[in-house]
């Protein structure tokens, strides 16, 4: 993916130090790779203002994880405002139509189940198989990762998967039907 | 898998940044340079800023492999262009020129077959 040109300077136009250049290009890349949906010039527009804001800071700490949750927390707060207007922003339709997730109010509280019953069902190891396969991780490469045999790995991604069917179901509102669709996907994760 | 992302970005937060790893062990990670089961690649399971940084290490790493591959093919391409029949026609004008001329007709081959196939 090319990289887009940021004008980083402070409030007399003057460049931006290295490390604060260095520091909102990386964070404005990870936005842009993160939040596709989100639009480019959009991104582009809050970089270039947070690389004038922390020119005006004297920063304590890493640069780079200022930038980067300085980042985030805007692009949060934009995506809280336009979710439920405009965008399905981060909501696989697949996982969506298992959970039959819905936009707005209802869609944030399910959000929030569901997130906390994968964190309740979910512990240590768990988690980590689960961020790997977010990755598209092979069970090969989980066991080469997690150090762990690769029948092992299976068996424990096989447990993975089927926590996870149970959280999505979970947190499905009682009103709603399954859907012949949905009862497909849900099957694909136990 | 959007949803899934989100819950490791959302889920934990750790704004004091409580047991974090250096910015360089998430690099290594994001590298695989870390031993297998180390104890970072936990703590991105339940820290979503420390996950943000590890993704963030990985999408510069995976920048970083397309730029050297496409610099490899255009490199790659360079190589075949060079050979030319001007080329050719000295090496086989040379003492060994049979064998040489052919070499470089294999070289060539080997270029283009390579430059093509991806």
């Amino acid at each position: 993916m090319k990289r887009q040109q940021l004008h980083l300077v402070d409030e007399n136009n003057d460049p931006v130090s290295p490390a604060i250049q260095s520091a909102v290009e990386a964070a404005h890349y990870w936005a842009v790779r993160e939040f596709p949906r989100v639009d480019p010039v959009l991104l582009a527009n809050w970089a270039e203002r947070l690389a004038k804001n922390m020119a005006n800071k004297d920063l304590q700490g890493s640069v780079r994880r200022y930038a980067h949750t300085a980042m985030h927390e805007t692009v949060r707060r934009w995506l809280k405002t336009k979710r439920a207007s405009e965008l399905a922003v981060g909501l696989d339709r697949e996982l969506e139509s298992i959970a039959g997730m819905q936009e707005g109010l209802h869609g944030k509280v399910d959000r929030a189940i569901l997130f906390e019953q994968l964190k309740s069902r979910l512990r240590g190891r768990d988690r980590s198989i689960l961020m790997l396969l977010q990755s598209d991780a092979t069970p090969a490469e989980v066991a080469m990762t997690l150090g762990m045999k690769y029948e092992a790995a299976t068996k424990a991604i096989q447990r993975v998967r089927a926590r996870v069917a149970q959280c999505l179901q979970a947190a499905k509102p009682e009103s709603q039907t399954t859907t012949d669709e949905s009862k497909e996907v849900a099957k694909e994760w136990t | 898998m959007d949803l899934i992302k989100d819950f490791f970005l959302e889920a934990f937060p750790n704004p004091e940044r409580t047991d974090c790893p250096t910015e360089e062990i998430l690099r290594f990670l994001a590298e695989g340079r870390l031993p297998p089961g180390h104890s970072a690649l936990l703590h991105i399971a339940s820290c979503s800023e420390c996950f943000r940084e590890y993704r963030s290490f990985c999408f510069e790493l995976q920048d970083e492999q397309d730029q050297a591959s496409a610099r490899s093919a255009a490199a790659d391409a360079k190589t075949a262009d060079a050979m030319n029949w001007s080329k050719l026609a000295s090496a086989l004008e040379s003492n060994n020129g049979g064998v040489t001329g052919i070499e470089h007709i294999l070289e060539w081959i080997t270029a283009y077959r390579h430059r093509y196939s991806r």
